[in-house]
């Protein structure tokens, strides 16, 4: 993989965020957001507060309309709080989509027909201005990266749906961003499929020393991914409970069944039934 | 004559007409190119040839309608004339205010989408405009423009205006929220947006528009000309030679206008095909079950 800069830094198995004091990457206060609806306001989000340190891993989960993908397009500065204040890197989430600090997967990978995969992957290198030349070596090794380097010529609609979310996941990571942002990218695909990617996605993280902020239904898939997990529970949209989650950061498929998986997972289980009994 | 003859050709006609089609409809559903091309080209000889047999069989009036031969001759005798007809129509009229009224349109559409000011003033107004027949101004025009090809230029332009107005307003609606979202994420600038995703996206639009407007051009330019025009164009030469009762002469120009017409309509899909290769109505497979 030629862009590997961080390989040598591949870190001592941390196991926990203590990382807390350290400047937040992401930090979201008293934020709210409602809209108007027939019977007087919505809440979407009420009251949430979150910090996000470097090279943390969050997955958000929750029952459908508790305002995951809400919360993330705030940090993405694609939607504005009605209250509270979010900064990104220490500056206004403004400044950090103008500086594209971040990757955004999105729920849909939503590659452009009209163009192949390299193409797509090739899209936010042009919007930044980058020479024809350094586009296509940094986009080759952005597909390489998610294991796609023999489909670069290939045209969205000759993909598989799994392939599709990995050159969108390539796309995000061509801007080489410390933050993703991503909102059930594997929502779509087999269990298989989706075990694969999650691999994949883990060595992503710790390789690249990303900090990750990532939406999922799926209990085992958080549990996998994640350093902490924010269960939300809806009407109004808020955080009930955050669970550490302190599995070492090298992870493989079988840490599934080992005891402290399955208690992670029972405890997420317990807080997402809280939050389903109030619906 | 004898009462026998209309018979006899009839019972000819039906004869050959039920054998061809029973022959092309197998042809038809043969796999390959050579039958997708073979078959609308001998549908069109049938045509013809049955044409031929009743208009000569039944002794129908040159008046009412000529037969094929006739007409092929009176485009030999009148070709040189015909060809000058279709400078003036199609290179000095159709042309220009179809490339002009197009581009207006579209340029308006881009301008509407920009401005709230404009898309609450201008899209009622528009929807009014539309229904307007624009036909009906080439006197004004001939009286703004005088008769020449000026005047047939500017009703051209004010027909196709609307097709690639409205198309394009449409087509610009085309991007989902999630792909416009994605550009957002990169800090996009509204023209970069514009650019790489809404008119691309917008493309399939653009074509109906183009593909509309190809033939509201050509029949803008043709009866423009009936209210007045210099001594040739395709609907000058129509108007005058049915003065003369010249049948002959107007399915020749009427045959000259239809071929125009399907070669830029032709010339336009096969353009539609290499820019929207990428949408589902283009993919293979597509137009299989159809
Ligand atoms: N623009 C808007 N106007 C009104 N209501 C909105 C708007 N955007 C989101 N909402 C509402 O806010 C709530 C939270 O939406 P959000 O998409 O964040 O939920 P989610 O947790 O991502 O759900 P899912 O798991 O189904 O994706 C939903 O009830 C939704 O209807
Ligand atoms: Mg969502």
């Amino acid at each position: 993989m030629p862009d590997s800069p961080h390989a040598e830094t591949l870190d001592i198995e941390t196991t926990q965020p203590r990382e807390q004091a350290r400047a937040a990457v992401v930090s979201v206060e008293n934020v709210a957001v409602s809209y108007p609806s027939r019977e007087g306001v919505f809440h979407a989000l009420s009251d949430v507060s979150l910090r996000v340190a470097r090279r943390e891993f969050i997955s958000l989960i929750g029952p459908s309309g508790c305002g995951k993908t809400t919360l993330l397009r705030l940090i993405a500065d694609l939607a504005q709080p009605s209250t509270g204040t979010i900064r990104v890197n220490g500056g206004t989430s403004r400044q950090a989509r103008g500086d594209r600090s971040y990757g955004y997967v999105f729920q849909t990978p939503a590659l452009q027909p009209w163009r192949t995969a390299l193409a797509n992957v090739m899209l936010p290198l042009e919007i930044i201005g980058l020479a024809a030349n350094e586009r296509r070596a940094r986009a080759t090794a952005a597909l390489m990266a998610v294991g796609l380097g023999d489909a670069a010529s290939r045209y969205p609609w000759q993909l598989s749906g799994g392939m599709q979310q990995r050159v969108s996941i390539a796309r995000a990571l061509s801007l080489r961003p410390e933050l993703l942002l991503m909102d059930e990218p594997f929502g779509a695909l087999d269990e298989i499929t989706r075990d694969k990617l999650n691999l994949h996605l883990t060595d992503l993280w710790r390789d690249r020393d990303l900090t990750v902020i990532f939406v999922t239904h799926s209990i085992p898939e958080a549990v996998f991914l994640s350093t902490r997990i924010v269960a939300m529970s809806a009407k109004p949209g808020r955080i009930s409970r955050v669970i550490d989650c302190g599995l070492p950061r090298r992870r493989t498929l079988d840490i599934r069944n080992t005891p402290e998986f399955l208690a992670i997972s029972k405890q997420v289980r317990d807080a997402l039934s809280d939050a389903y009994a109030n619906e | 004559m004898s009462p026998a003859t209309p018979l006899a050709v009839l019972a000819l006609a039906a004869t050959v007409g039920i054998a061809a089609l029973m022959a092309l409809t197998r042809l038809a559903n043969r796999p390959g190119r050579a039958a997708a091309i073979l078959t609308p080209m001998l549908f069109a000889v049938l045509v013809l040839f049955l044409w031929e047999v009743l208009t000569r069989g039944l002794a129908v009036p040159q008046v009412l309608l000529p037969a094929p031969s006739v007409i092929a001759r009176a485009f030999w005798n009148a070709s040189p004339e015909l060809l000058q007809d279709v400078r003036q129509t199609v290179l000095f009229a159709a042309i220009p205010g179809f490339v002009c009224g197009s581009a207006l349109g579209m340029v308006t559409g881009i301008a509407v989408d920009r401005s709230p000011f404009l898309q609450q003033g201008l899209l009622p107004l528009s929807s009014f405009a539309s229904v307007i027949p624009i036909v009906g101004v080439a006197p004004i025009m001939i009286l703004w423009f005088g008769f020449g090809w000026q005047s047939k230029a500017a009703v051209v332009l004010l027909i196709t205006f609307f097709p690639a107005f409205v198309n394009m307003v449409a087509g610009l609606r085309e991007a989902s929220p999630i792909e416009r979202d994605l550009m957002a994420s990169y800090a996009s600038t509204y023209w970069q947006t514009l650019w790489k995703l809404r008119l691309p996206a917008a493309l399939p639009f653009l074509f109906t528009a183009l593909k509309v407007n190809a033939s509201l051009a050509l029949i803008g330019a043709i009866v423009a000309e009936f209210f007045g025009a210099p001594v040739y164009g395709l609907g000058f030469r129509i108007s005058a030679e049915i003065g003369h009762l010249a049948l002959d002469r107007v399915w020749a120009a009427i045959a000259v206008a239809a071929a125009v017409g399907s070669g830029s309509y032709a010339l336009l899909t096969a353009a539609e095909r290499a820019a929207t290769f990428w949408h589902p109505s283009q993919l293979p497979g597509s137009d299989r079950n159809s």
